[in-house]
C-alpha cells in the first residue's frame, strides 16, 4: 500500500464524517465552503487541504464514516432490492431525494403525486440519474474514463456547430495526467493515441488496460478493418480497449519508473480489498470489491488531514448573496436529523471562497433557488443540460460469446467520435456491453420468464437453452455527442418540493436532430455490424415510451447517460457562459461552480475525467484566489 | 438418528420435485442453502394445499399449474413472482440487475395501473432493511433475501456469476464460457 502521511491511503478517519456538528461549523472559520462530497468536491477539497487551507464539506447524503460495513449494507441492499435499477444499493432518503430511472414519467402538475424526484412535463422524460450519497455519482457510475478529442474543445470554428470551449486539449492535457493519476486509470496510450489525442512523450497509463473480453474479441472479428464511408470520408472501423477508472495490473513504467500503487477499498480499517478488478460484471450500480474508483479514495485522503472537515445530511438549500457586492455571503443548509424523519435545522455557514460541486442539476437548481438568475449577466444558469444521448441496438451471435462476464464494458468503437463529418450529424462510441441485452431489454431475468412461463420449458431443456441463448447476447449502445441548446433546462417550480422544503429541479430536455442524425446512422451501422457477425438483429423501439423519439419518420429509444452538464457553462466572458475557464463566477467573486455543468460540450467521451481533470485545475486557481483574498474569513456572531 | 418429521418429508419432495422443473440436481440445489427458505416462501404464499398439489403434479407437464413456474423462477433468481405475475416481461424487466430501469424494449403498455403500486411499493423497500420475506402477508413479488439473489441458478445455467457476487477473478472473462452442463 502506498503510504501517504505515514499512514494508509485508503484509512477513512474513524469519526470524521460524524465528528463536526453542524452548528461548530456555523460557526467555524473556513477559507472554503465546499457543497457536494462527490468526485470534483472531494477532489478540490484535497487539494485546498494539502495548500493549508481550512475546508468545509456540506454533503446532502447520509452520514456515516465510509466503512467497510456500510460499503456492505450498500451490496446487500442491491441483492435484496426487487427493483435493480442503477440506484437501487442506496438507501431511499426523502430528505436528499435522487431521480430514479424508474420514476420516469410525465408529471401532470394538476395531479399531486410524490414518487418521483426530477419533475418532467413533456412527452419525452429522460431517465438519467445521479446519485447523492456521500461519494456521489461515482458510487455507482462505469468508471470509463475516457479523454475528450482535442477537436471537441473547438467545435464551433471546426465544424460550426456547439460552442467552443475557452480552453484547449493542450490547456486540460497535464490535467487529464493528474486526473489519470487520482482515479487510476488502466489503460494502453497506444491504444488511446487517436484523432488527434496526444501524450507527453514516454508517458503511460498508471495501470495496463483492461484485457478485452471473449465478446469483445468476437466483435472484432468481425469489425477490425470494416470501413464504413461517412460525409465524402472513408473510416475503418476496429474493437479498442476503453480507459477505465479501475484497478488492473500496475504499469511498472509510470512516473519514470516509479510503477503505480493501485488504491483499494477505503474503510476505518485496512482491509486486503479492491486491488484489482475481479470481473463482478456489476460496475453499474456499484462494484462489489472497490476496484472501481469512487470519490470516497480522495476523500479518505482529504479528512485525513485536520483542516478538511465534513457535516453529512446537510443539504445546501440557499446561496446568501450579498445585495451591495455581489459576493456569497454564506451557504444556508438544512441538517437533517435522519432518513426516517424530515425534522430539520437550518445553519448558515461562512467561508472565504465557496465552490459548489453537487453536480449539473443540483448546482443549477440550488442557484436557481436562491434567485441568482435574477443576478447572471448571461441568464443562462440551468440551461444547456447535456447529457449523452444512448441509442440500443441488440443482436444473438451464432455461437456463445461469453456474454454476462467481465467489467461491465471492455472494449468498444471510438473510430466515429470524431471527424468532418461532425459539421452534420452527432458523433459517437460504440461499447460492446458485456452484461449482454439487460439495457435494453431487462435480461437475463426476461429471457428466464419469456422461456419458464411463454414457452414453456422445464428442466435441462431450460437448463440448456438458457445458457446458449444468454451468452449469444451481443448489445451495442451507441453514446451519441448532444450539442448544448438553450431550451434544454433544469429549472424550480414553487409546486415542486421535496420534504424538506427545498424545491425540486424541473427538466425539460428534447433530443435535437443532429443528435437523431447520429442515432439513425448508428442504427443502420449497428444494422451492418450484425450482419458481419453472422448475428440476427433483435433490435426493437416502442414508439409508445417516454423515451421514443421520431426522425425522419422512424421511431427510436433514447434514454439517458447520466453523464449530466452543461447547466452553468463556462466561456470568455459574462453574456455568454456563466463561469470563466477556472470555473469562476462571473457574477459573484467568491465563487466557483466546480462539475460537469460547467462543460460547453460534452463530445463523445463520458464526463467524469474531464470533470476530475477540471476540478484539479481549478482547485489551482482557488489556491491562488486565497493566497490573494485580502479578507479573511469572517465569523458570523 | 432422529425421527423424520413429516416437515422434513415435505422439504424432501420439494427439492425433488424442484431438481425435476430446474434440469439442476437435489444436490446442487441443497447446495445453494436456500431450500428451506423456498419452501417456507412457498407455503406462506400459496398455502399448504397448493404445494402438496405441485409436488405431486408431473413435473414435466406444460401447461403448468402458474405456481410450478413460480418455483422454477424462485431457483433461478430467487425472486418470488406470484403466479398472477405468470407471462410479465415488464415485471422481470424491473427485478433484473441492470443499469436502467426504463427498458426500451419492455412496451409501456405492459405497465398496467396495478404494476406501477408494485413499482412504487419496491422503490420504498430500499430504505427498509425489511426485507420482508412474504412471512406476514401475501405479496405478489420479493426477493427472498440477499443470499436468495446470489445463489440463483441462472447464472450457472449461462456459465457466469451472479453480477455483483462470485466474481470469477481478474481476466476470466478473456476466455470463451464454459458451461458446467
Amino acid at each position: 500500500m502506498m503510504s501517504y502521511d505515514g499512514t494508509d491511503q485508503v484509512i477513512f478517519p474513524a469519526g470524521a464524517a460524524t465528528q463536526t456538528s453542524a452548528a461548530e461549523a456555523a460557526q467555524g472559520v473556513w477559507d472554503a465552503v465546499i457543497v457536494g462530497g462527490g468526485m470534483a468536491g472531494s477532489i478540490v477539497a484535497e487539494q485546498l487541504g494539502q495548500a493549508g487551507y481550512r475546508v468545509l464539506i456540506l454533503e446532502a447524503g447520509p452520514g456515516k464514516d465510509m466503512d467497510l460495513a456500510e460499503y456492505e449494507s450498500y451490496l446487500s441492499r442491491f441483492y435484496g432490492a426487487v427493483v435493480k435499477d442503477n440506484q437501487s444499493p442506496y438507501p431511499f432518503n426523502p430528505n436528499a431525494r435522487m431521480p430514479r430511472s424508474t420514476d420516469t414519467m410525465p408529471v401532470d402538475p394538476n395531479t399531486p403525486r410524490d414518487d418521483f424526484y426530477l419533475v418532467q412535463q413533456d412527452k419525452y422524460c429522460t431517465d438519467t440519474t445521479f446519485t447523492r450519497v456521500l461519494g456521489g455519482t461515482s458510487m455507482h457510475w462505469e468508471g470509463k474514463a475516457l479523454r475528450m478529442l482535442p477537436e471537441d474543445f473547438d467545435l464551433r470554428t471546426k465544424y460550426n456547430q456547439g460552442l467552443n470551449w475557452p480552453l484547449n486539449y493542450d490547456d486540460l492535457e497535464p490535467y487529464y495526467r493528474k486526473a489519470e493519476a487520482e482515479l487510476g486509470v488502466a489503460a494502453e496510450v497506444e491504444d488511446q493515441a487517436y484523432l488527434g489525442m496526444h501524450f507527453p512523450k514516454g508517458y503511460v497509463f498508471p495501470m495496463h488496460r483492461m484485457p478485452l473480453s471473449y465478446l469483445d474479441q468476437t466483435v472484432a472479428r468481425g469489425v477490425d478493418g470494416m470501413r464504413v464511408n461517412l460525409a465524402d470520408d472513408e473510416y475503418t472501423l476496429q474493437v479498442r480497449s476503453f480507459p477505465q477508472a479501475r484497478n488492473g495490473v500496475p504499469n511498472a513504467a509510470y512516473d519514470g519508473g516509479k510503477g503505480f500503487v493501485p488504491v483499494g477499498a477505503v474503510s476505518t480499517s485496512q482491509v486486503e480489498e479492491g486491488e484489482r478488478c475481479q470481473g463482478n460484471t456489476n460496475c453499474v450500480p456499484l462494484c462489489p470489491v472497490q476496484a472501481k474508483y469512487h470519490s470516497g479514495k480522495t476523500l479518505a485522503k482529504a479528512l485525513r488531514k485536520g483542516n478538511v472537515k465534513i457535516v453529512t445530511q446537510a443539504v445546501a438549500s440557499k446561496v446568501e448573496i450579498n445585495d451591495h457586492n455581489q459576493r456569497v455571503a454564506g451557504i444556508t443548509f438544512k441538517k437533517y436529523e435522519s432518513l426516517g424523519s424530515e425534522k430539520y435545522t437550518e445553519y448558515t455557514v461562512e467561508g472565504a471562497v465557496y465552490i459548489l460541486c453537487a453536480h449539473a442539476i443540483e448546482n443549477a437548481r440550488l442557484m436557481l433557488a436562491s434567485g441568482m438568475q435574477d443576478m447572471s449577466r448571461s441568464k443562462l444558469i440551468g440551461r444547456n443540460l447535456m447529457d449523452h444521448a444512448y441509442l440500443l441496438t441488440w443482436g444473438l451471435l451464432p455461437e456463445p460469446a461469453g456474454t454476462m462476464r467481465g467489467t461491465t464494458c471492455t472494449g468498444g468503437i471510438t473510430d466515429l467520435r470524431g471527424g468532418r463529418f461532425r459539421a452534420t450529424q452527432a458523433g459517437f462510441g460504440v461499447d460492446i456491453h458485456n452484461d449482454g441485452w439487460g439495457w435494453a431489454t431487462g435480461s437475463p431475468y426476461t429471457d428466464l420468464v419469456e422461456l419458464v412461463d411463454r414457452q414453456g420449458l422445464r428442466g435441462r431443456d431450460l437448463r440448456r437453452t438458457l445458457g446458449n441463448q444468454i451468452s449469444r447476447q451481443l448489445l451495442l449502445a451507441f453514446m451519441i455527442d448532444l450539442l448544448p441548446d438553450r431550451n434544454n433546462t433544469v429549472t424550480v417550480d414553487e409546486r415542486y418540493k421535496d420534504a424538506l422544503g427545498n424545491l425540486k429541479p424541473v427538466v425539460s430536455f428534447k433530443i435535437p436532430p443532429y443528435t437523431m442524425k447520429g442515432a439513425a446512422f448508428a442504427r443502420k451501422l449497428a444494422t451492418d455490424i450484425f450482419e458481419k457477425l453472422g448475428a440476427e438483429d433483435r433490435t426493437t423501439y416502442d414508439q409508445n415510451s417516454y423515451s421514443a423519439v421520431e426522425y425522419e419518420g422512424q421511431w427510436y429509444n433514447i434514454v439517458g447517460g447520466n453523464h449530466l452538464a452543461g447547466t452553468h457553462i463556462m466561456g470568455t466572458d459574462p453574456a455568454n457562459s456563466v463561469v470563466d475557464r477556472d470555473q469562476h463566477s462571473w457574477d459573484h467573486d467568491n465563487l466557483y461552480l466546480v462539475g460537469p455543468g460547467s462543460m460547453p460540450s460534452i463530445g463523445t467521451s463520458n464526463i467524469s475525467l474531464t470533470m476530475a481533470a477540471l476540478a484539479f485545475r481549478s482547485a489551482a486557481h482557488i489556491v491562488k484566489y486565497l493566497r490573494a483574498a485580502k479578507a479573511p474569513a469572517v465569523v458570523r456572531s | 438418528m432422529t425421527q423424520t418429521t413429516d416437515a422434513e418429508n415435505n422439504l424432501d419432495e420439494f427439492v425433488k420435485f424442484s431438481a425435476a422443473v430446474t434440469g439442476f440436481s437435489e444436490f446442487d440445489l441443497w447446495g445453494t442453502g436456500q431450500a428451506e427458505e423456498y419452501y417456507k416462501t412457498v407455503l406462506n404464499q400459496e398455502g399448504p394445499e397448493a404445494i402438496r398439489k405441485v409436488i405431486a403434479s408431473d413435473p414435466s407437464a406444460v401447461p403448468s399449474d402458474p405456481v410450478v413456474n413460480s418455483i422454477i423462477k424462485l431457483w433461478y433468481v430467487g425472486v418470488w413472482y406470484g403466479p398472477e405475475l405468470v407471462g410479465r416481461m415488464d415485471v422481470a424487466a424491473w427485478t433484473a440487475p441492470g443499469r436502467s430501469g426504463a427498458k426500451p424494449a419492455v412496451p409501456d403498455d405492459s405497465r398496467p395501473e396495478e404494476s406501477r403500486s408494485l413499482l412504487a411499493t419496491s422503490g420504498r423497500l430500499q430504505d427498509g432493511e425489511d426485507r420482508a420475506h412474504g412471512e406476514v402477508e401475501r405479496k405478489p413479488l420479493f426477493v427472498v433475501s440477499p443470499d436468495a439473489y446470489t445463489e440463483g441458478l441462472l447464472w450457472r445455467a449461462i456459465g457466469a456469476h451472479p453480477s455483483g457476487a462470485k466474481a470469477p477473478g481478474y481476466g476470466s472473462w478473456v476466455n470463451p464460457p464454459v458451461f458446467e452442463d
